[in-house]
């Protein structure tokens, strides 16, 4: 009997291992016949941040996925035969440190990143220019990448914008999201286009407290107030004009500051009063998890992806939600806001370039973006993302954000401002939340005295 | 011949000097090898390069920065973001220390006090459950149970017991610092209690029994026998759960972000360290405040253990 169970077991492991060992069967080319593009030889090692390399599923819609190592062998593969690549996958978490690693041991050639790390590692010498390798290749258009995040981001051009060391892949979702039916509720006029900071304070002012309708509690305005990148602040910052910095990432000790000015005030004293009216939770980025969803009690979402919205529309088919989240642009004067952009780059001493510029491009490419697209929800950075579902307002409207973005000094890749700016900005936030808010003019007093002993530190 | 005789018995007298490396010595170090060189490759050599950076000026990347000498450390010492994640790092250090230790070894003994086994043995696994889970899954869950309106888990608990103002566990920084030792203890309580389990399970019971004869009752017996019989375990628990305050870092991070928000109330001295080595790539400043808490958890440790120094009248 025991016999007859350990051979039963054996071939149902025998069966499921058969089985899942398979491909997905799925096409992942859009129909288009992959032919061989070229004989060229050689090995690419690909450090990767956090993308899926094993099929599986979306936990979020409980759609199949298909990983990029399937990927690759459809395409890539087919089309370079003789270029062998290496997948290694880098989870997110302290992804830095081990990448950074990785290209000072010259065992990675390409990598995807996050930007303020990729601009971080040109900075140290780390990275190639591009320059030369976009030249040669006709084949190669910079063109069909977003103008704002190709030639106006830290993430993939030199401090001094010169020189293109990056390629856009993946684009942070930050834009202004508000609910239809909260807005009629209240019997508040949506939202502009163009929303201003004023706009959105003075409705989100008329939309705090129990709503006439329904008589629960509504929160006027959310965003999260403890951001690593305090992408809302920036937002802000490029909204009320402050400049905060004035200098050049390539020489940070000659930074100069200008964090006490009138325009900052303004920021500051917009989030103290914007402090009230989101749920408590929002100072440890908790309190909207229902923003998107039916039973949402926030009126605007700043720096909102959208993603639970569309979510319920791929699992479910959920029209109602799609029409009732409506997305404006960003808080800046053309709309713009803070834009994250994570690109693939190419190590100082990659062993094999030409092998590894094919690779970087490759998984740069339209193609690939409708891959990560289609199977994992990432935000193109390409002009004619023709891909996108129709019913993907959200997509669009990142992508119309990105395209007039430009990065300032009050960015993730100026390390003052990650290391004490947005920390001290948050810490504002929590305590204007708590009726405790410091005086502003001090609070920025402080901060500017702050960063110019930072800065002399440096000297 | 009487010198001589004497002469030859010195010489048996005197120990032969031993050599370096005899035979048996080199298979020895040829054993110890590997660990001798993973220490010195990633615990002493780590040690001296981040001496060594703290008083440069870099990014990490190398050890060649530029020389500031103790430019790093005065900068950390004069900043009061420095100082306030000391305080908030001593206050949360302190108290979980203290209960914990104190409410571990309550547990302990009423666990080793059952008579019945698979009592002993159930509780056991019950408390030292929390202690497998990651840091990561606690902070998720207990952001879960404190979420700061009524609809968290806790506060709607209390509010049965008629606290119906939902209170701000982690967004209060008057009650976040409380929070995260309340967290820190549900995770570390198992850990301590098996510890004191081992401890009293070694008592001898003879003290026990002949306290019994003098007439001494249950308390009394637990009082002056077991506490001072168990005080190296205490003292073991009070450096090593000192050394793991001073070092606080995930809960805190994941909960408060960068900020140690709310208020910077969770701001602790590694979130200090992180925040200048992997955010500002300043790893001179990270070093020097490293280096700055090493110091002070060397002189806790060595107040701790001087203290502790008074011979056990037990024995």
């Amino acid at each position: 009997m025991k016999k007859w169970l350990l051979l039963l077991l054996s071939c149902m492991l025998v069966f499921t291992l058969a089985a899942c060992s398979e491909g997905s069967g799925k096409d992942v080319t859009g129909g288009v016949e992959i032919k061989q593009v070229s004989d060229m030889k050689g090995t690419v090692r690909v450090a990767l941040a956090g993308w899926q390399l094993d099929n599986g599923i979306n936990a979020q819609t409980g759609n199949s996925t298909i990983g990029l190592t399937e990927y690759m062998d459809k395409t890539f593969k087919k089309m370079y035969p003789n270029i062998k690549v290496e997948l290694y996958q880098i989870p997110w978490e302290n992804v830095k440190a081990k990448q950074t690693a990785m290209l000072m041991s010259g065992d990675a050639d390409v990598l995807y990143t996050g930007g303020a790390f990729a601009s971080q590692w040109y900075q140290d010498g780390l990275l190639r220019d591009l320059d030369d390798l976009i030249k040669e290749d006709t084949s190669f258009d910079p063109g069909i990448y977003l103008d704002g995040i190709m030639n106006n981001s830290y993430s993939t051009k030199s401090p001094d914008g010169t020189k293109q060391f990056g390629i856009p892949a993946v684009l942070g979702r930050r834009m202004t999201i508000y609910d239809k039916k909260l807005f009629s509720d209240w019997g508040v006029e949506g939202l502009t286009e163009k929303a201003t900071p004023d706009e959105i304070l003075e409705k989100a002012k008329k939309m705090t407290g129990k709503n006439p309708k329904t008589g629960e509690q509504n929160y006027g305005v959310y965003w999260s107030g403890n951001s690593l990148n305090g992408s809302t602040f920036v937002a802000l910052t490029l909204a009320f004009g402050a400049k905060g910095a004035e200098g050049s990432l390539k020489d940070v000790k000659s930074i100069k500051w200008h964090l006490n000015t009138p325009e900052m005030v303004k920021v500051m004293e917009w989030l103290k009063e914007a402090a009230k009216l989101p749920p408590a939770g929002f100072i440890t980025a908790q309190g909207a998890e229902n923003f998107g969803l039916e039973k949402n009690n926030i009126a605007i979402a700043l720096d909102s992806t959208g993603g639970a919205t569309m979510n319920e529309f791929i699992a479910n088919n959920n029209k109602e939600l799609l029409d009732r989240f409506e997305p404006v642009m960003n808080m800046g004067p053309k709309g713009e806001g803070w834009v994250a952009v994570d690109p693939f780059v190419m190590a100082k001493n990659a062993k094999d370039v030409k092998a590894s510029w094919e690779v970087l491009k490759f998984l740069t490419s339209p193609m690939t973006q409708k891959y990560t697209y289609e199977n994992f929800a990432m935000t193109p950075t390409i002009k004619q993302a023709d891909f996108v579902k129709p019913e993907d307002k959200y997509v669009k409207k990142a992508l119309d954000i990105a395209n007039v973005g430009h990065s300032e000094l009050m960015d993730e890749a100026n390390p003052f401002y990650m290391s004490d700016i947005v920390p001290a900005v948050n810490g504002f936030i929590s305590k204007a939340a708590s009726g405790n808010a410091p005086d502003t003019q001090q609070f920025l007093d402080e901060l500017q005295d702050r960063a110019e002993k930072w800065s002399a530190n440096l000297k | 011949m009487i010198l001589s005789n004497e002469m030859n018995a010195d010489k048996k007298m005197t120990p032969k000097r031993k050599k370096w490396f005899t035979r048996n010595d080199w298979t020895g170090y040829l054993f110890s090898a590997p660990l001798i060189i993973g220490v010195l490759a990633f615990a002493i050599y780590p040690m001296f390069a981040a001496l060594f950076i703290s008083f440069h000026q870099t990014s990490g990347l190398s050890l060649n920065g530029k020389w500031v000498g103790l430019s790093n450390y005065r900068y950390a010492l004069e900043d009061p973001v420095f100082w306030q994640a000391l305080t908030n790092t001593f206050l949360m250090g302190v108290l979980s220390v203290v209960l914990g230790i104190v409410l571990s070894f309550v547990l302990a003994s009423l666990i080793n006090n059952l008579k019945w086994n698979f009592g002993k043995n159930f509780f056991k696994a019950v408390y030292f459950l929390p202690n497998v889970v990651s840091a990561v899954a606690t902070s998720l869950l207990f952001s879960f149970l404190f979420f700061p309106s009524k609809e968290g888990l806790l506060n709607f608990v209390l509010s049965w017991f008629g606290v119906h103002h939902p209170i701000g566990w982690f967004t209060n920084p008057e009650v976040s610092r409380y929070s995260i030792v309340l967290m820190s203890l549900w995770g570390a309580l198992g850990y301590n209690t098996i510890i004191f389990l081992a401890g009293l399970q070694s008592v001898p019971r003879d003290l026990y029994e002949a306290a019994e004869v003098d007439g001494a009752g249950g308390y009394k017996k637990w009082l002056h026998i077991t506490i001072p019989y168990l005080r190296p375990i205490f003292v073991f628990m009070l450096i090593m759960g000192t050394i793991g305050g001073m070092k606080r870092f995930t809960d805190v991070w994941l909960i408060g972000g960068t900020a140690g928000n709310p208020g910077g109330s969770l701001m602790t001295v590694v979130l200090y360290i992180y925040r200048n080595a992997f955010l500002a790539s300043q790893m001179g400043l990270a070093t020097a405040a490293s280096y700055l808490l090493f110091i002070i958890i060397l002189v806790l440790t060595a107040v701790m253990m001087l203290l502790n120094r008074r011979k056990d009248s037990l024995d």
